[in-house]
């Protein structure tokens, strides 16, 4: 009986595809719009837990720097005490990332002709080892000695005031996220009961043939339900494409930013609560259309 | 069938009827009359449920609504139907889900259903628009849905709220043939309407008339109801 119900509202659903459609566009941007903000606090998250306690050196080679002895330098670096992470570039790839970030039509002729004006690149990421606060320095008078190194980059501000960033952030996270939810399940919740407004007259009609009220709510809650749950899936089918979109643009140099997408947590986490404040909105919608 | 006595209601401060007393016996049709804003509407929404009682008695198809709870109205309006002068029937669907709507939520198995459907809608001369959505129907046809969805589940009280209101004369000449017919089959009718004409269509019907509200010249005349042979109660 329930099953039979629960059928009965999402065929009662799909019976008007074009309200059906508005709903679950209003229903999938409030998502997306909310989505937006925990794939954005999750890269935030993401980048300062890797930068907490880490230090960074941007390592350029001088122009024409021979090739085979920048190859065992890099080699050595990679196999300094500390390496977290590594990441390496030649001149010619350096050169190719650059034409893959121009596009086909730039013009990547040098007056120099066969003369690749890049310089190989080295970006080292070392752990901080506790209690040896001279280690940054100390490592960066090393690697700018190395023969060969034309410039060394590293910023300890930088990464003082990220990981202090971080910790603000961490601390105003968990309300603002508490807030943007209710947000997202308040206007989630009006967009599903307005939608059923237009079908108060057809609750009034069920109870007059003399309708239970289960049999009324059943069918409302279930086609409720699933117009949340087709709004949540598309707003998290818009967000893998935004963020498969963005992180390909943000995965550049000198950027180097990754952008993961939501864990499958958060994303059952996204569509259940969707489902439920939609389903708890036809319930409610239900109970109103009895005054 | 219907057992009304000293009924009172009352909008705030507003009293709608007072004391009203009047009972139908099984398969009885009767009228219901009186002005604008007498409280006609009132009393039929109160006998459905619509409304909770204020005062006095009222039993409708064995149902005391003093003593009926939320949970038990779903009982009482299978037992009572309603026709209304907007029809109320959903639009969008078709006249054989509409009228088979009653029996649905009584969860009547298929092939009773259909053949109960069935039986209304030739007996309404509707079958031929029975897989049209209802939409698509002229006023008097949307009508004879509603009266078909009251009947179809065998009611033992069907109340009508000017039913007639937006048909021409000769629709609401042949509507009342169609409800005094299924009265003679035992089904109660109290149908509300200040039409005077039809009440003087149906001589034999009983009359309750409502006072009250306010004077309405173009609306019911007791004279008229009076020169009928039907009893008459005033409250």
């Amino acid at each position: 009986m329930i099953g039979r119900l629960a059928l009965l509202g999402i065929l009662d659903v799909l019976r008007r595809p074009w309200s059906l459609t508005a709903t679950v566009a209003g229903v999938a941007v409030t998502v997306f719009l909310g989505g937006l903000f925990a794939l954005a606090a999750t890269a935030v998250d993401g980048a300062f837990a890797n930068g907490r306690g880490q230090a960074q050196f941007q390592i350029y080679w001088k122009v024409g720097a021979d090739a085979g002895l920048t190859a065992r330098q890099m080699d050595w670096m990679r196999a300094l005490p500390g390496v977290v992470e590594a990441r390496a570039f030649t001149p010619e790839q350096a050169l190719a990332v650059m034409r893959q970030s121009l596009g086909k039509g730039a013009d990547l002729t040098f007056p120099a002709a066969g003369q690749n004006p890049l310089p190989a690149t080295m970006l080292l990421a070392f752990r901080l080892p506790p209690g040896n606060e001279a280690f940054a320095r100390e490592m960066y008078g090393r690697l700018a000695a190395v023969e060969g190194v034309g410039e060394v980059r590293f910023n300890p501000l930088a990464v003082d005031v990220a990981q202090s960033v971080g910790f603000v952030g961490r601390r105003i996270a968990l309300p603002l996220a508490a807030i943007l939810a209710l947000l997202v399940a308040l206007v989630v919740g009006h967009t599903v009961r307005l939608s059923l407004l237009r079908r108060r007259e057809e609750m009034e009609i069920l109870r007059l043939v003399g309708a239970t009220e289960g049999y009324i709510c059943g069918p409302f809650v279930s086609g409720s339900a699933f117009v949340g749950l087709l709004g949540g899936v598309a707003a998290i089918g818009l967000l893998k494409f935004v963020q498969a979109a963005v992180a390909e643009a943000l995965n550049v140099p000198p950027l180097w930013l990754t952008l993961p997408f939501l864990s499958g947590g958060l994303v059952t986490l996204f569509i259940l609560g969707t489902t439920a404040t939609a389903a708890l909105a036809g319930y409610v919608a239900v109970v109103e259309s009895r005054s | 069938m219907l057992l009304v006595r000293d009924l009172s209601f009352h909008f705030g401060k507003r009293v709608v009827f007072r004391d009203l007393s009047f009972s139908l016996e099984k398969g009885c049709f009767a009228f219901l009359t009186g002005p604008s804003g007498s409280g006609k509407t009132t009393l039929l929404r109160l006998l459905h449920g619509s409304l909770p009682l204020m005062g006095g008695q009222a039993v409708v198809a064995g149902h005391d609504l003093a003593r009926i709870r939320p949970t038990q109205l779903c009982q009482l309006r299978r037992d009572v139907s309603v026709v209304f002068q907007d029809f109320k029937i959903l639009l969008d669907r078709t006249v054989y889900e509409n009228v088979a709507l009653p029996l649905v939520v009584r969860g009547m198995p298929k092939v009773r259903l259909e053949r109960r459907v069935q039986s209304v809608l030739i007996a309404l001369r509707l079958a031929e628009a029975a897989d049209r959505p209802c939409a698509e129907l002229a006023g008097g046809e949307q009508q004879r849905v509603a009266i078909a969805r009251a009947v179809v589940a065998g009611p033992k009280l069907m109340l009508a709220d000017e039913p007639t209101g937006n048909l021409d004369w000769a629709l609401a000449l042949r509507l009342l043939d169609i409800f005094r017919q299924f009265s003679a089959h035992g089904t109660a009718i109290l149908m509300a309407t200040h039409n005077r004409e039809l009440v003087a269509a149906a001589p034999d019907a009983m009359v309750i008339r409502l006072d009250g509200g306010e004077a309405d010249p173009g609306g019911f005349d007791v004279g008229a109801a009076a020169e009928g042979d039907g009893s008459e109660e005033t409250a």
